[in-house]
C-alpha cells in the first residue's frame, strides 16, 4: 500500500467536487424569444399556401392548426428548449431562432418540401433519366467540328472569344479596380469624403449582378449583334471586376503597415508619391493574387453571360438547352468542356501564383 | 546577361512571335474561325510594335556606345575628379528584365485578345446619349408616384428579389450543413493523411466545377425548371449550395488549421475522444470565424443566383433576362427596369449591411467600431482587436 492510497482510504470517500455551473440565462429574455416564435408562427399561418391541417387530440377537445406552420413552430420551440437546457446565452439563442425562422420562410418561398418529395418519381419516370444519360455521354465531335447553327462560326471559336473577353475584361477591370481601391481606402485617398463617396458608388456597382450589367450594356449599346455583343460582355465583366477588386483591395489597403506611410509623410511626399512608394508595393502581391482570382471568376462568368444574348459560349449553351431532347449530348459536351477549361485555368493561375508570390 | 544581349533578345523574340502569328493566319483554323484570324492579326501587329520599339532602343544604345566607352575610361582613369570608392557602393539594383518582359507579354496578350473579341468600339461613341436618355427614364420610373402598372412592377421586383434571397439562404444552409464536416475532414490537424488527401481532392474538384454546370446538368433535371412552383428556385438553391461546399470547406479547414493547439493538447491529456476534442476544443475557437464565412457566402450567393435565374432557375435572373423577362421586351420598359434595378440594389445593400453587422458582432463581440478606434487613439491597446484574423474580410 502506498501512502497515497492510505490517505484516500482514510478520508471517507473522495470529497464531492463542485464545479462552477454556467449561469442560467435570464428567463424573461427567453420568454421574449418564445413571443418572437409565436409571432413567426402567426405570420406563417397567415401566409401559408397549402391548407392541410394537423389535429391535436387533447382528450377534452381537439385543437387544430395548419400542418407546416405548426411543425415549424414546434421546431422553433425545440430549438429554444435545447438552448435553455444547454444554458446558451440569449443572443446565441436568438440567432438560432432567427436561422430557423428564416429557413422556414425561404423553404416555403421556394416550395422545398413539394419539390423534394417529387425527386424519386422524377428519377424513375419522365425524361430526367434521358437528360442525365445525355449529359454524361457528351458528343465530342459536335464540340470540335460543328458550327453555330445558321452561321459559319465553329464552336471552338466561341470558346476562343469567351477566353478573349475574359482576358480583356480582367486586364482593364483590374487596373480600374486598383485606382478605385486607392480612392476607396481612407489610407490612400484624398479625403474622408472622397473615400466614402467611392465606397458608396462601389457598393452600388457591386450589388448589380453580372447578368444585369450584361443586359444593361447590351441595351445601352443598342443591340446584341456579333461585335456589339462582345463589347457589351466585356463592359459587363469589367464592371463586375471593378466591384470585386475595389472591395477586396480596398480592404487590404486599409490594413497596410503604417510604418512606410509615416516614413513617406515624414520625407515630405505628397499624396501621389506616398501612394506610389508606400501603398502600392505593399498591396502588389494581393493585387496580383486578386487579379488571378478575378480571371478565374471571369472565365466562369463569361461562359455563362452568353445565356442572356451577348457573345460567348453561353449563347450556344442556351440554344442547345432549348432544343430539348435533341441537344442533351451537345449540352453535356459544352458543360464538360467548361469544367475542363476552368480546371486548366485554375492550374495555370496556381502555377503563376507559385512563380510570383 | 549583359545589356546588349537583352536588347537583342527583346528584338528577336517579338519578331519571331510576329512571324509565327503571320504564318498562323494562313492556318486552316484561321479559315474556319474569324476569331482566331483576328487574334493572330492582333498578335502580329502588337509583336511588331514591340519589336520596332526594342529596335529603336537598341539603335540608340548602339549609337551611344562610343560615348559610354569614353565615360567609362575617364571614370576608370580618375579624370572626372571623383572616383567612387567602397564606401560609396550601393547595392546593385535588381534586374527588372523578366518583370518588364512579363508586362510586355501581358500587353501583347491584351492586344491580341482585344482583336479576337472583335469589339466594335465605335458603338461607344453613341453610348453616352443613350445612357443619359435611359437613365432619365429609369430614375423617372423610380421617382414617380406609383400608378397601377408601376405598383405591379414594384411587387414583381420585390417578389423576385425575395425569392433570390430565399434561394441564396437555402443554398447557404445546404452548403453549411455539408461544409462543416468536410472542413473538419480536410483540416490537417484533425484527420489522418488517408482521409485528408482524398478529401482535399474532392473539394478541389467541386471548386473547379462552375455552378451553372451543377444547375443545368444535375439539379434542373432533378428538381424542375421555371418559376418557384415548378421547382426552378429549388434547382438554383441546390446548385449554389453544392458548389459553395468547395470554397466553404477550404476556408473552414484553413480556420481549423490555425487554431491554438493548447486546448487540443489539454483535452487530449484529460482523455477526451476525438469527437469530444472537436466539440470542446476546436469548435469554440473557430465557430465565430465559421459563422462569418457562412454569412459571407450568403452575400456571394445572392449575386450568383442571378445568373442561374437566366438559365431557368428562379429568382431575379428570371425576372430580368430574355426571352420572357424585362430585357426581352421591345421596346424596353425602362421604368420597370429602373424599379427592378432599384429593388435589386436596395435589397442587396441591405442584406450586406445586416450580414456585415452580424459578422462583426460575431467576431469582435459587443463593441461598436467607433469606440474601439477612440480607445486605440487614447493609447489603450488592450482591446480585443488584432487578436484574431478571419479568413475573409470582416
Amino acid at each position: 500500500m502506498t501512502a497515497v492510497a492510505e490517505r484516500t482510504s482514510a478520508e471517507a470517500g473522495p470529497a464531492r467536487v463542485t464545479r462552477p455551473e454556467p449561469p442560467t440565462p435570464p428567463l424573461v429574455n427567453y420568454l421574449g424569444l418564445v413571443v418572437v416564435a409565436v409571432a413567426a408562427f402567426a405570420f406563417f399561418w397567415w401566409t401559408r399556401d397549402d391548407t392541410s391541417v394537423l389535429y391535436l387530440p387533447l382528450g377534452v377537445t381537439t385543437l387544430w392548426a395548419p400542418q407546416w406552420p405548426l411543425i415549424g413552430f414546434l421546431v422553433m420551440l425545440a430549438v429554444l428548449a435545447l438552448c435553455w437546457f444547454t444554458r446558451t446565452g440569449v443572443m446565441a439563442a436568438f440567432g438560432a431562432l432567427t436561422v430557423v425562422i428564416f429557413s422556414y420562410w425561404a423553404g416555403s418561398n421556394i416550395h422545398f418540401i413539394d419539390r423534394i418529395v417529387e425527386v424519386p418519381g422524377r428519377l424513375t419516370a419522365g425524361n430526367t433519366r434521358e437528360q442525365l444519360i445525355g449529359y454524361f455521354n457528351p458528343d465530342w465531335s459536335y464540340l470540335l467540328f460543328s458550327n453555330v447553327a445558321g452561321t459559319s462560326r465553329p464552336i471552338w471559336g466561341e470558346w476562343l472569344i469567351t477566353l478573349c473577353m475574359a482576358v480583356v475584361a480582367t486586364i482593364i477591370g483590374c487596373f480600374i479596380g486598383l485606382l478605385l481601391a486607392m480612392l476607396a481606402s481612407p489610407v490612400s485617398s484624398f479625403s474622408k469624403t472622397s473615400s466614402q463617396t467611392v465606397k458608396a458608388i462601389n457598393s452600388v456597382v457591386r450589388s448589380i449582378p453580372d447578368v444585369g450589367w450584361a443586359l444593361l450594356f447590351a441595351a445601352f449599346i443598342g443591340g446584341t449583334a456579333y461585335g456589339l455583343g462582345a463589347l457589351a460582355a466585356v463592359l459587363a465583366l469589367m464592371m463586375f471586376n471593378i466591384g470585386i477588386v475595389a472591395k477586396l483591395l480596398g480592404e487590404s489597403i486599409d490594413a497596410v503597415d503604417p510604418g512606410p506611410l509615416e516614413a513617406a509623410d515624414a520625407a515630405g511626399a505628397n499624396l501621389l508619391q506616398r501612394d506610389r512608394v508606400a501603398v502600392l508595393p505593399a498591396v502588389m502581391p494581393s493585387f496580383v493574387s486578386y487579379s488571378l482570382y478575378v480571371f478565374e471568376l471571369n472565365i466562369r462568368a463569361s461562359a455563362a453571360l452568353g445565356v442572356v444574348g451577348v457573345a460567348g459560349i453561353g449563347g450556344e449553351l442556351s440554344r442547345q438547352i432549348r432544343r430539348m431532347s435533341q441537344g442533351y449530348e451537345n449540352v453535356g459536351a459544352i458543360l464538360w468542356a467548361l469544367v475542363i477549361v476552368v480546371l486548366l485555368v485554375d492550374l495555370l493561375s496556381m502555377w503563376v501564383r507559385r512563380k510570383l508570390l | 546577361m549583359s545589356h546588349g544581349y537583352k536588347i537583342a533578345a527583346g528584338v528577336v523574340a517579338p519578331v519571331l512571335l510576329a512571324a509565327l502569328g503571320f504564318l498562323l493566319t494562313y492556318a486552316p483554323a484561321a479559315e474556319t474561325s474569324e476569331v482566331f484570324r483576328r487574334m493572330m492579326w492582333g498578335l502580329v501587329i502588337s509583336a511588331a510594335v514591340v519589336a520596332v520599339a526594342a529596335a529603336i532602343y537598341g539603335l540608340a544604345y548602339l549609337g551611344t556606345s562610343r560615348q559610354r566607352a569614353e565615360a567609362q575610361a575617364a571614370s576608370d582613369a580618375g579624370q572626372s575628379g571623383y572616383t567612387p570608392d567602397r564606401l560609396d557602393m550601393r547595392p546593385v539594383k535588381p534586374s527588372k528584365f523578366w518583370y518588364n518582359m512579363a508586362l510586355i507579354s501581358i500587353a501583347v496578350l491584351f492586344v491580341s485578345s482585344a482583336a479576337g473579341t472583335g469589339m466594335t468600339l465605335s458603338a461607344l461613341l453613341e453610348m453616352p446619349a443613350r445612357v443619359w436618355d435611359y437613365s432619365v427614364q429609369m430614375v423617372g420610373g423610380v421617382a414617380q408616384i406609383p400608378d397601377e402598372e408601376a405598383r405591379g412592377d414594384w411587387a414583381n421586383a420585390f417578389d423576385a428579389m425575395l425569392e433570390s434571397v430565399a434561394i441564396a439562404w437555402i443554398g447557404t444552409i445546404v452548403g453549411a450543413l455539408f461544409s462543416l464536416p468536410c472542413g473538419i475532414l480536410a483540416a490537417r490537424n484533425m484527420t489522418p493523411l488517408a482521409i485528408y488527401i482524398p478529401m482535399r481532392f474532392i473539394l478541389s474538384v467541386i471548386r473547379a466545377v462552375p455552378e451553372i454546370v451543377f444547375a443545368v446538368a444535375i439539379f434542373i433535371p432533378l428538381l424542375g425548371v421555371g418559376p418557384a412552383q415548378m421547382g426552378g428556385a429549388m434547382a438554383g438553391a441546390f446548385a449554389l449550395g453544392i458548389s459553395s461546399i468547395g470554397t466553404l470547406s477550404k476556408l473552414i479547414s484553413e480556420a481549423i488549421e490555425g487554431v491554438d493547439p493548447g486546448p487540443l493538447e489539454a483535452s487530449r491529456a484529460s482523455g477526451a475522444t476525438h469527437a469530444q476534442m472537436i466539440r470542446w476544443a476546436v469548435l469554440p475557437q473557430v465557430m465565430p470565424d465559421i459563422i462569418a464565412i457562412w454569412l459571407y457566402r450568403f452575400e456571394v450567393n445572392i449575386r450568383a443566383s442571378a445568373i442561374l435565374g437566366a438559365l431557368g432557375a428562379g429568382g431575379i435572373g428570371r425576372l430580368i433576362s430574355p426571352p420572357n423577362g424585362l430585357f426581352g421586351q421591345r421596346p424596353y420598359d425602362w421604368e420597370a427596369i429602373g424599379i427592378t434595378l432599384f429593388v435589386i440594389i436596395a435589397i442587396t445593400i441591405l442584406v450586406d449591411q445586416i450580414s456585415g453587422f452580424v459578422r462583426h458582432r460575431v467576431i469582435h463581440g459587443k463593441i461598436v467600431r467607433q469606440k474601439r478606434r477612440r480607445k486605440r487613439k487614447n493609447g489603450d491597446a488592450s482591446g480585443p482587436e488584432g487578436t484574431k484574423s478571419a479568413a475573409i474580410p470582416v
